[in-house]
Protein backbone atom coordinates (compact mmCIF):
# COMPACT_ATOMS: atom_id res chain seq x y z
CA UNK A 1 0.00 0.00 0.00
CA UNK A 2 1.47 3.12 -0.80
CA UNK A 3 0.90 6.22 1.25
CA UNK A 4 -1.15 8.83 0.29
CA UNK A 5 -0.04 10.97 -2.18
CA UNK A 6 2.00 9.15 -3.76
CA UNK A 7 1.03 6.98 -7.14
CA UNK A 8 -0.14 3.71 -7.64
CA UNK A 9 2.25 1.57 -9.55
CA UNK A 10 0.65 2.39 -13.43
CA UNK A 11 2.35 2.22 -16.66
CA UNK A 12 0.61 4.27 -18.53
CA UNK A 13 0.96 8.37 -18.20
CA UNK A 14 -1.70 9.98 -16.29
CA UNK A 15 -5.36 11.34 -18.22
CA UNK A 16 -5.39 13.35 -15.37
CA UNK A 17 -3.19 14.76 -12.50
CA UNK A 18 -4.80 16.07 -9.93
CA UNK A 19 -2.03 18.08 -7.55
CA UNK A 20 -1.76 19.49 -3.98
CA UNK A 21 -5.74 20.64 -4.52
CA UNK A 22 -7.35 22.55 -1.62
CA UNK A 23 -10.89 23.66 -1.86
CA UNK A 24 -13.54 25.70 0.19
CA UNK A 25 -17.30 26.16 0.93
CA UNK A 26 -16.57 29.89 2.43
CA UNK A 27 -14.44 29.57 5.03
CA UNK A 28 -14.02 26.09 5.60
CA UNK A 29 -11.70 23.76 4.42
CA UNK A 30 -13.57 20.89 2.53
CA UNK A 31 -10.72 19.36 0.75
CA UNK A 32 -6.73 18.93 2.11
CA UNK A 33 -3.96 18.96 -0.34
CA UNK A 34 -4.92 16.06 -2.39
CA UNK A 35 -2.95 14.31 -4.92
CA UNK A 36 -3.37 11.48 -7.32
CA UNK A 37 -3.67 10.42 -10.83
CA UNK A 38 -6.57 9.30 -13.17
CA UNK A 39 -5.09 6.20 -15.40
CA UNK A 40 -6.34 6.35 -18.95
CA UNK A 41 -8.75 3.81 -20.49
CA UNK A 42 -9.44 2.67 -16.64
CA UNK A 43 -11.63 2.71 -14.13
CA UNK A 44 -10.85 5.01 -10.74
CA UNK A 45 -12.84 4.69 -8.06
CA UNK A 46 -13.66 7.32 -5.29
CA UNK A 47 -14.60 6.37 -1.71
CA UNK A 48 -15.68 7.35 1.25
CA UNK A 49 -18.59 7.71 3.97
CA UNK A 50 -21.01 10.70 3.69
CA UNK A 51 -19.31 14.14 3.77
CA UNK A 52 -15.97 13.15 2.87
CA UNK A 53 -15.31 15.51 0.61
CA UNK A 54 -15.70 12.95 -2.82
CA UNK A 55 -18.68 15.08 -4.23
CA UNK A 56 -17.01 18.18 -4.29
CA UNK A 57 -14.14 16.46 -5.71
CA UNK A 58 -15.95 15.53 -8.71
CA UNK A 59 -17.31 18.91 -9.02
CA UNK A 60 -13.92 20.08 -9.71
CA UNK A 61 -12.71 16.97 -11.85
CA UNK A 62 -15.58 18.09 -14.13
CA UNK A 63 -14.64 21.72 -14.39
CA UNK A 64 -18.07 22.96 -12.64
CA UNK A 65 -16.05 24.27 -9.00
CA UNK A 66 -12.35 25.65 -8.80
CA UNK A 67 -10.20 24.89 -6.26
CA UNK A 68 -8.66 27.49 -3.79
CA UNK A 69 -5.35 26.15 -4.86
CA UNK A 70 -3.77 23.06 -6.55
CA UNK A 71 -3.82 22.17 -9.99
CA UNK A 72 -6.12 19.47 -12.21
CA UNK A 73 -4.47 18.88 -15.80
CA UNK A 74 -6.48 17.02 -18.55
CA UNK A 75 -3.97 15.62 -21.01
CA UNK A 76 -1.35 18.65 -19.85
CA UNK A 77 -3.57 20.88 -19.99
CA UNK A 78 -5.02 22.89 -16.22
CA UNK A 79 -8.26 22.65 -16.29
CA UNK A 80 -8.05 24.92 -13.55
CA UNK A 81 -6.74 27.62 -15.33
CA UNK A 82 -8.83 26.93 -18.60
CA UNK A 83 -10.89 29.79 -20.51
CA UNK A 84 -14.63 29.37 -20.84
CA UNK A 85 -14.16 28.14 -24.45
CA UNK A 86 -11.04 25.53 -23.44
CA UNK A 87 -13.76 24.25 -20.69
CA UNK A 88 -16.55 23.75 -23.66
CA UNK A 89 -14.65 21.73 -25.32
CA UNK A 90 -13.34 19.69 -22.26
CA UNK A 91 -16.51 19.29 -21.13
CA UNK A 92 -17.60 17.67 -24.80
CA UNK A 93 -15.12 15.17 -23.90
CA UNK A 94 -16.52 14.14 -20.91
CA UNK A 95 -20.33 12.74 -19.94
CA UNK A 96 -21.38 12.74 -16.31
CA UNK A 97 -24.08 11.03 -14.57
CA UNK A 98 -25.34 12.95 -11.73
CA UNK A 99 -27.22 10.66 -8.65
CA UNK A 100 -30.99 11.75 -9.75
CA UNK A 101 -30.26 11.25 -13.70
CA UNK A 102 -30.56 15.06 -14.48
CA UNK A 103 -32.79 14.74 -17.30
CA UNK A 104 -34.72 17.86 -18.83
CA UNK A 105 -38.27 16.94 -17.34
CA UNK A 106 -40.03 18.76 -20.12
CA UNK A 107 -38.47 16.32 -22.93
CA UNK A 108 -38.72 12.64 -23.58
CA UNK A 109 -36.04 10.59 -22.80
CA UNK A 110 -35.25 10.21 -26.57
CA UNK A 111 -35.26 14.02 -26.59
CA UNK A 112 -33.18 14.13 -23.27
CA UNK A 113 -30.22 11.65 -25.03
CA UNK A 114 -30.43 13.53 -28.46
CA UNK A 115 -30.22 17.08 -26.92
CA UNK A 116 -25.68 17.15 -27.03
CA UNK A 117 -25.84 15.58 -30.43
CA UNK A 118 -27.95 17.86 -32.14
CA UNK A 119 -26.34 20.61 -30.46
CA UNK A 120 -22.35 19.59 -30.90
CA UNK A 121 -22.60 17.29 -34.05
CA UNK A 122 -23.58 17.39 -37.65
CA UNK A 123 -25.02 14.39 -37.29
CA UNK A 124 -28.36 13.59 -39.58
CA UNK A 125 -32.02 13.14 -37.66
CA UNK A 126 -31.97 9.53 -38.43
CA UNK A 127 -28.66 8.53 -37.37
CA UNK A 128 -28.89 10.74 -33.87
CA UNK A 129 -32.31 8.71 -33.75
CA UNK A 130 -30.71 5.34 -33.92
CA UNK A 131 -28.06 6.39 -31.38
CA UNK A 132 -30.80 7.11 -28.92
CA UNK A 133 -32.19 3.86 -29.58
CA UNK A 134 -28.78 2.01 -28.99
CA UNK A 135 -27.58 3.59 -25.93
CA UNK A 136 -31.02 2.97 -24.40
CA UNK A 137 -30.74 -0.57 -25.31
CA UNK A 138 -27.44 -0.39 -23.39
CA UNK A 139 -29.06 0.67 -20.45
CA UNK A 140 -31.80 -1.70 -20.50
CA UNK A 141 -34.61 1.01 -21.49
CA UNK A 142 -34.96 0.06 -25.10
CA UNK A 143 -38.43 1.60 -26.14
CA UNK A 144 -38.54 4.10 -23.89
CA UNK A 145 -37.73 6.94 -26.12
CA UNK A 146 -40.52 8.67 -25.80
CA UNK A 147 -41.41 8.58 -22.57
CA UNK A 148 -41.38 11.57 -20.24
CA UNK A 149 -39.04 11.49 -17.21
CA UNK A 150 -41.85 11.56 -15.22
CA UNK A 151 -43.43 8.62 -16.59
CA UNK A 152 -39.87 6.28 -14.94
CA UNK A 153 -39.26 4.79 -11.28
CA UNK A 154 -36.22 6.36 -9.81
CA UNK A 155 -33.52 3.84 -11.42
CA UNK A 156 -35.29 4.07 -14.85
CA UNK A 157 -34.73 7.75 -14.59
CA UNK A 158 -31.14 6.82 -13.71
CA UNK A 159 -30.66 4.70 -16.37
CA UNK A 160 -32.07 7.37 -18.78
CA UNK A 161 -29.61 9.65 -17.34
CA UNK A 162 -27.03 7.64 -18.15
CA UNK A 163 -27.66 7.19 -21.77
CA UNK A 164 -27.94 10.68 -21.93
CA UNK A 165 -24.70 10.58 -20.38
CA UNK A 166 -23.30 8.24 -23.09
CA UNK A 167 -24.88 10.04 -25.86
CA UNK A 168 -21.82 11.89 -27.56
CA UNK A 169 -19.37 8.51 -26.68
CA UNK A 170 -17.52 10.21 -24.31
CA UNK A 171 -13.55 10.00 -23.51
CA UNK A 172 -14.17 10.04 -19.74
CA UNK A 173 -17.22 9.17 -17.94
CA UNK A 174 -18.08 10.46 -14.63
CA UNK A 175 -20.44 8.88 -12.24
CA UNK A 176 -21.65 10.40 -8.84
CA UNK A 177 -23.12 7.50 -6.76
CA UNK A 178 -24.35 5.43 -9.77
CA UNK A 179 -25.30 2.38 -7.54
CA UNK A 180 -27.64 5.25 -4.75
CA UNK A 181 -31.39 4.52 -4.86
CA UNK A 182 -30.97 1.03 -7.24
CA UNK A 183 -32.11 -2.30 -6.18
CA UNK A 184 -29.02 -5.20 -6.03
CA UNK A 185 -30.08 -6.64 -9.36
CA UNK A 186 -29.96 -3.38 -11.10
CA UNK A 187 -26.68 -2.08 -9.57
CA UNK A 188 -25.14 -5.63 -10.82
CA UNK A 189 -26.48 -4.81 -14.02
CA UNK A 190 -24.97 -1.03 -14.21
CA UNK A 191 -21.17 -2.54 -12.82
CA UNK A 192 -21.13 -4.72 -15.71
CA UNK A 193 -22.10 -2.14 -18.09
CA UNK A 194 -19.28 0.22 -16.54
CA UNK A 195 -16.95 -2.99 -16.77
CA UNK A 196 -18.12 -3.35 -20.77
CA UNK A 197 -17.61 0.49 -21.64
CA UNK A 198 -14.24 0.11 -20.97
CA UNK A 199 -13.28 -2.39 -22.07
CA UNK A 200 -15.23 -1.64 -25.68
CA UNK A 201 -15.16 2.12 -25.87
CA UNK A 202 -11.29 2.50 -23.97
CA UNK A 203 -13.59 4.90 -21.79
CA UNK A 204 -11.95 6.28 -18.83
CA UNK A 205 -14.13 6.14 -15.77
CA UNK A 206 -14.21 8.01 -12.59
CA UNK A 207 -17.04 6.74 -10.26
CA UNK A 208 -18.04 8.21 -6.72
CA UNK A 209 -19.52 6.07 -4.62
CA UNK A 210 -19.96 4.50 -0.98
CA UNK A 211 -20.46 1.38 -2.44
CA UNK A 212 -17.97 -1.05 -1.58
CA UNK A 213 -19.12 -4.12 -3.24
CA UNK A 214 -19.25 -1.86 -6.62
CA UNK A 215 -16.00 -0.15 -5.47
CA UNK A 216 -14.38 -3.63 -5.62
CA UNK A 217 -15.90 -5.22 -8.88
CA UNK A 218 -15.09 -2.44 -11.00
CA UNK A 219 -12.03 -0.65 -10.18
CA UNK A 220 -8.90 -0.26 -11.35
CA UNK A 221 -7.22 1.75 -8.84
CA UNK A 222 -9.41 3.22 -5.78
CA UNK A 223 -9.10 6.33 -3.55
CA UNK A 224 -10.33 6.15 0.15
CA UNK A 225 -11.35 9.51 1.01
CA UNK A 226 -12.20 10.86 4.57
CA UNK A 227 -12.68 14.32 6.27
CA UNK A 228 -11.28 15.87 3.10
CA UNK A 229 -8.08 13.40 2.94
CA UNK A 230 -6.81 10.50 0.98
CA UNK A 231 -6.30 7.86 3.20
CA UNK A 232 -5.36 4.96 0.96
CA UNK A 233 -4.84 5.16 -2.50
CA UNK A 234 -3.91 2.04 -5.19
CA UNK A 235 -5.22 -0.95 -6.89
CA UNK A 236 -7.97 -2.79 -4.87
CA UNK A 237 -5.48 -5.71 -3.43
CA UNK A 238 -3.60 -2.53 -2.12
CA UNK A 239 -5.96 -0.81 -0.78
CA UNK A 240 -7.48 -4.36 0.77
CA UNK A 241 -4.08 -4.43 2.92
CA UNK A 242 -3.98 -0.99 4.41
CA UNK A 243 -3.13 -1.11 8.20
CA UNK A 244 -5.05 2.66 7.90
CA UNK A 245 -7.42 2.62 11.29
CA UNK A 246 -9.87 4.61 9.28
CA UNK A 247 -9.74 2.75 6.31
CA UNK A 248 -9.86 -0.73 7.92
CA UNK A 249 -12.83 0.71 9.77
CA UNK A 250 -14.47 1.45 6.42
CA UNK A 251 -13.40 -1.84 4.81
CA UNK A 252 -14.93 -3.55 7.70
CA UNK A 253 -18.07 -1.40 7.66
CA UNK A 254 -17.56 -0.66 11.67
CA UNK A 255 -19.92 1.70 13.07
CA UNK A 256 -18.97 5.21 14.17
CA UNK A 257 -18.18 5.53 17.76
CA UNK A 258 -20.24 6.86 19.94
CA UNK A 259 -19.38 10.97 19.35
CA UNK A 260 -18.20 11.60 22.59
CA UNK A 261 -18.61 10.32 26.64
CA UNK A 262 -21.82 11.97 27.89
CA UNK A 263 -19.84 13.99 30.57
CA UNK A 264 -18.18 15.82 27.20
CA UNK A 265 -21.25 16.02 25.43
CA UNK A 266 -22.97 17.69 28.58
CA UNK A 267 -20.00 20.25 28.73
CA UNK A 268 -20.05 20.91 24.94
CA UNK A 269 -24.21 21.93 25.53
CA UNK A 270 -23.06 24.06 28.56
CA UNK A 271 -20.49 25.78 27.11
CA UNK A 272 -23.12 26.95 23.87
CA UNK A 273 -25.98 28.25 26.78
CA UNK B 1 -11.34 9.03 -41.52
CA UNK B 2 -10.37 7.68 -45.11
CA UNK B 3 -13.52 6.38 -47.37
CA UNK B 4 -12.89 4.71 -50.57
CA UNK B 5 -14.89 2.71 -52.80
CA UNK B 6 -13.91 0.31 -54.74
CA UNK B 7 -15.79 -1.96 -57.51
CA UNK B 8 -14.80 -5.67 -57.00
CA UNK B 9 -16.58 -8.20 -59.54
CA UNK B 10 -20.27 -9.30 -59.89
CA UNK B 11 -21.49 -5.71 -58.68
CA UNK B 12 -19.80 -5.91 -55.35
CA UNK B 13 -18.72 -2.70 -53.94
CA UNK B 14 -16.39 -2.61 -51.22
CA UNK B 15 -15.99 0.20 -49.13
CA UNK B 16 -12.57 0.75 -47.24
CA UNK B 17 -12.84 2.94 -44.49
CA UNK B 18 -9.36 4.07 -42.55
CA UNK B 19 -9.08 6.09 -38.95
CA UNK B 20 -11.70 6.33 -36.31
CA UNK B 21 -15.48 5.20 -37.05
CA UNK B 22 -16.78 7.81 -34.96
CA UNK B 23 -19.17 11.09 -34.58
CA UNK B 24 -17.08 13.54 -36.55
CA UNK B 25 -15.77 11.06 -39.35
CA UNK B 26 -19.20 8.70 -39.57
CA UNK B 27 -21.22 11.47 -42.09
CA UNK B 28 -18.45 10.70 -44.41
CA UNK B 29 -19.42 7.26 -44.53
CA UNK B 30 -22.31 7.58 -44.39
CA UNK B 31 -23.26 9.65 -47.59
CA UNK B 32 -20.91 7.29 -49.68
CA UNK B 33 -23.40 3.92 -48.15
CA UNK B 34 -26.73 5.65 -48.43
CA UNK B 35 -25.55 6.46 -52.45
CA UNK B 36 -25.15 2.92 -52.80
CA UNK B 37 -28.43 2.22 -51.40
CA UNK B 38 -29.97 4.82 -53.86
CA UNK B 39 -28.39 3.56 -56.45
CA UNK B 40 -29.42 0.12 -55.57
CA UNK B 41 -26.33 -1.88 -55.78
CA UNK B 42 -27.04 -5.39 -54.91
CA UNK B 43 -24.08 -5.66 -52.37
CA UNK B 44 -21.97 -3.65 -50.12
CA UNK B 45 -18.75 -5.04 -48.22
CA UNK B 46 -18.18 -2.16 -45.48
CA UNK B 47 -14.10 -3.38 -44.80
CA UNK B 48 -13.11 -2.30 -41.17
CA UNK B 49 -9.51 -3.59 -41.19
CA UNK B 50 -8.07 -0.64 -40.67
CA UNK B 51 -10.35 1.29 -38.18
CA UNK B 52 -9.18 1.39 -34.96
CA UNK B 53 -12.09 2.94 -33.29
CA UNK B 54 -15.85 2.81 -33.79
CA UNK B 55 -18.09 4.73 -31.22
CA UNK B 56 -21.90 4.42 -31.41
CA UNK B 57 -22.09 7.01 -34.34
CA UNK B 58 -20.42 4.49 -36.63
CA UNK B 59 -22.92 1.47 -35.60
CA UNK B 60 -25.83 4.04 -35.90
CA UNK B 61 -24.38 5.15 -39.81
CA UNK B 62 -23.71 1.06 -40.73
CA UNK B 63 -27.51 0.37 -39.17
CA UNK B 64 -28.81 2.79 -41.32
CA UNK B 65 -27.27 1.35 -44.41
CA UNK B 66 -28.26 -1.85 -43.84
CA UNK B 67 -31.70 -0.04 -43.37
CA UNK B 68 -31.55 1.43 -46.71
CA UNK B 69 -29.94 -1.56 -48.52
CA UNK B 70 -32.84 -4.37 -47.67
CA UNK B 71 -35.43 -1.78 -48.57
CA UNK B 72 -34.44 -2.99 -52.59
CA UNK B 73 -32.78 -6.93 -51.79
CA UNK B 74 -29.08 -5.63 -51.16
CA UNK B 75 -26.82 -7.05 -48.76
CA UNK B 76 -24.41 -5.82 -46.21
CA UNK B 77 -21.48 -7.03 -44.85
CA UNK B 78 -19.11 -5.85 -42.52
CA UNK B 79 -15.80 -7.62 -42.77
CA UNK B 80 -12.15 -7.10 -40.76
CA UNK B 81 -13.60 -6.00 -37.74
CA UNK B 82 -10.77 -5.88 -34.50
CA UNK B 83 -11.68 -7.02 -31.15
CA UNK B 84 -12.78 -3.74 -29.99
CA UNK B 85 -14.58 -2.89 -32.68
CA UNK B 86 -16.50 -6.52 -33.04
CA UNK B 87 -16.86 -5.62 -28.87
CA UNK B 88 -19.07 -2.25 -29.92
CA UNK B 89 -20.88 -3.98 -31.75
CA UNK B 90 -21.56 -6.75 -29.65
CA UNK B 91 -22.06 -4.33 -26.93
CA UNK B 92 -24.99 -2.95 -28.58
CA UNK B 93 -26.08 -6.64 -29.12
CA UNK B 94 -25.98 -6.52 -32.81
CA UNK B 95 -23.57 -9.62 -33.86
CA UNK B 96 -26.76 -11.12 -34.97
CA UNK B 97 -28.40 -8.29 -37.13
CA UNK B 98 -25.20 -7.89 -39.36
CA UNK B 99 -23.54 -10.20 -41.38
CA UNK B 100 -19.91 -9.88 -40.45
CA UNK B 101 -17.13 -11.92 -41.64
CA UNK B 102 -13.23 -12.11 -40.97
CA UNK B 103 -11.77 -10.41 -43.93
CA UNK B 104 -12.88 -9.04 -47.60
CA UNK B 105 -12.08 -12.68 -49.01
CA UNK B 106 -14.64 -14.29 -46.56
CA UNK B 107 -17.10 -11.73 -47.27
CA UNK B 108 -17.08 -11.99 -50.93
CA UNK B 109 -17.13 -16.10 -50.93
CA UNK B 110 -20.27 -15.52 -48.74
CA UNK B 111 -21.77 -13.28 -51.75
CA UNK B 112 -21.20 -15.90 -54.48
CA UNK B 113 -22.43 -19.22 -52.68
Amino acid sequence: MKDPGNMPNVESSPLIRVENIVAHYDSLEVLHNLTFDVTPRAITVIMGVSGCGKSTLLKLLIGLKKPTSGNIYVDGKNLVKMSRKELDTFRKRIGVLFQGGALFNSMTVGENIAVPLRVHTKLSEETIRIMCQLKLEMVGLAGFEDFMPSQLSGGMRKRAGLARALAMDPEILFFDEPSSGLDPITSAGLDNLILKLKSAFGMTIVVVTHELESAFTIADQLIVMDKGEILAYGTPEEVKKSTNQRVRQFLERQPEEKYSKDSQFLESLLSKA
Amino acid sequence: MKVSLRQVNDGISVIDLEGDFDLYSSPKAREVLLQLAKDKVPAVIVNLDKVGYMDSSGIATLIEALRALDKHGGRLILAGLNAKTMEVIKLARLEKVFEIRDNEEQAIASLKS
